[in-house]
């Protein structure tokens, strides 16, 4: 049986409660910071720091930072454009703290652009990865992404 | 008539039943008036503002919706078809299985809650989402052999009291989720994803379970099958 393609999704390694689920970089639509969200059992982090307990509003899937909704309404995958523009995503990856790559999200869901990858440059698309993805330079940055 | 448009009819029917004779004739009117209206808007504003409003769906419709979701355009609609899946279960067999108790919540006949969350918009669906391989989702993928929901939903629970049993089960605890790796005894499902298409698609004979616990009790959040623990 065949079905819509599953939208890109920006992504920083696996899960470390499930073991298994992607780390998407979800953008919020209602405050348009990057939130962390597992792809498989939703847990949600604020930042890549997963080591940290995970997020925990009164509902699940809510944004880390302002409780709205991670899932419906403007909330999405995070594109190229969101990742360049958020500091903390910007930061870390320039300090080589985490790498991102690019793959498919499990849920079919319509992401905003079509391709990921030119803000990065040496994609990696191996599970194992490293720090070489590097965002380039000279993008606006959004403060408290 | 949909089915959609049949329980909102059931519904303003059961309302008119309950007030008349109770409230003016206006009253009535109004009442009926707002409750078909926030009924047939309701999926539109939930889509909207990413909000989970009380509704009329019921397990056979959320299953029915991941179908849908997944199913290529060209083919034909489960509404224009018998009610079956590919193994020729009727829905109406997991609507049977599954307690509905409000508001998108069904619990099954271990007591495992399954409601609204997670990408795909409901456990169901995501639990669903897992009879098929993803061959190109980062990592692994595991797949269900079974592509009947009441037999995968039937697994998930024989896999839950065998945690609660302690029966070659291994457990993680992480603040409100438990994460049980259950060892099923027999082939449940294979490897699928990025990883699973490198190794050529492995058996699983392991089920993983993430459960959070809340005042309501156990919520189911996804299973799937695993190579290993």
């Amino acid at each position: 049986m065949s079905h819509q393609p599953p939208p890109l999704m920006y992504y920083i390694g696996f899960c470390p409660i499930c073991k298994t689920g992607p780390l998407g970089l979800r953008t919020c639509g209602n405050c348009r910071r990057l939130a962390v969200l597992c792809d498989e059992c939703d847990a949600v982090w604020s930042d890549y720091q997963t080591t940290r307990p995970r997020h925990r509003g009164a509902e699940s899937l809510t944004c880390p930072h302002c409780e709205a909704m991670l899932v419906g309404g403007a909330s999405h995958w995070a594109t190229a454009s969101e990742l360049a523009n958020c500091d903390w995503v910007r930061r870390a990856v320039t300090k080589g703290d985490m790498a991102v790559r690019e793959g498919r999200a499990f849920a079919p869901e319509p992401n905003r652009e079509k391709s990921v990858g030119p803000v990065f440059s040496e994609q990696n698309a191996s599970d194992e990865g490293n720090s070489s993805d590097r965002l380039r330079d000279g993008d606006e940055l959004l403060p408290g992404c | 008539m949909s089915r959609e448009s049949q329980q909102i009819s059931s519904l303003i029917e059961a309302l008119v039943r309950n007030l008349r004779g109770r409230v003016s004739g206006v009253w009535l009117v109004v009442a009926v008036v707002l409750l078909g209206c926030y009924l047939v808007a309701e999926p539109a504003l939930e889509s909207r503002f990413g909000v989970d409003l009380p509704g009329v769906s019921t397990p056979g419709e959320v299953i029915e919706r991941a179908d849908e979701s997944s199913r290529d355009p060209s083919t034909p609609t489960a509404s224009t078809t018998t009610k079956q899946n590919s193994e020729g279960e009727s829905l109406e067999d997991i609507k049977q299985l599954l307690k509905h108790v409000g508001n998108d919540v069904f619990v099954s006949p271990a007591g495992l809650r399954y409601t609204k969350g997670s990408v795909h918009g409901h456990r169901l669906k995501h639990l669903m989402a897992h009879t098929r391989d993803e061959p190109d989702r980062p990592g692994s993928h595991g797949v269900f052999d079974s592509t009947s929901a009441a037999d995968v939903i039937r697994l998930v629970d024989a896999a839950y009291r065998q945690s609660l049993a302690g029966n070659n089960v291994r457990k993680a605890v992480e603040q409100d989720r438990t994460v049980y790796e259950v060892d099923m005894g027999r082939q449940i499902g294979y490897v699928g994803g990025e990883s699973g298409k490198r190794q050529g698609h492995p058996a699983a004979r392991y089920l993983e379970l993430v459960i959070e616990h809340d005042a309501a009790g156990p919520r189911f959040i996804t299973a799937y099958p695993i190579r290993s623990w």
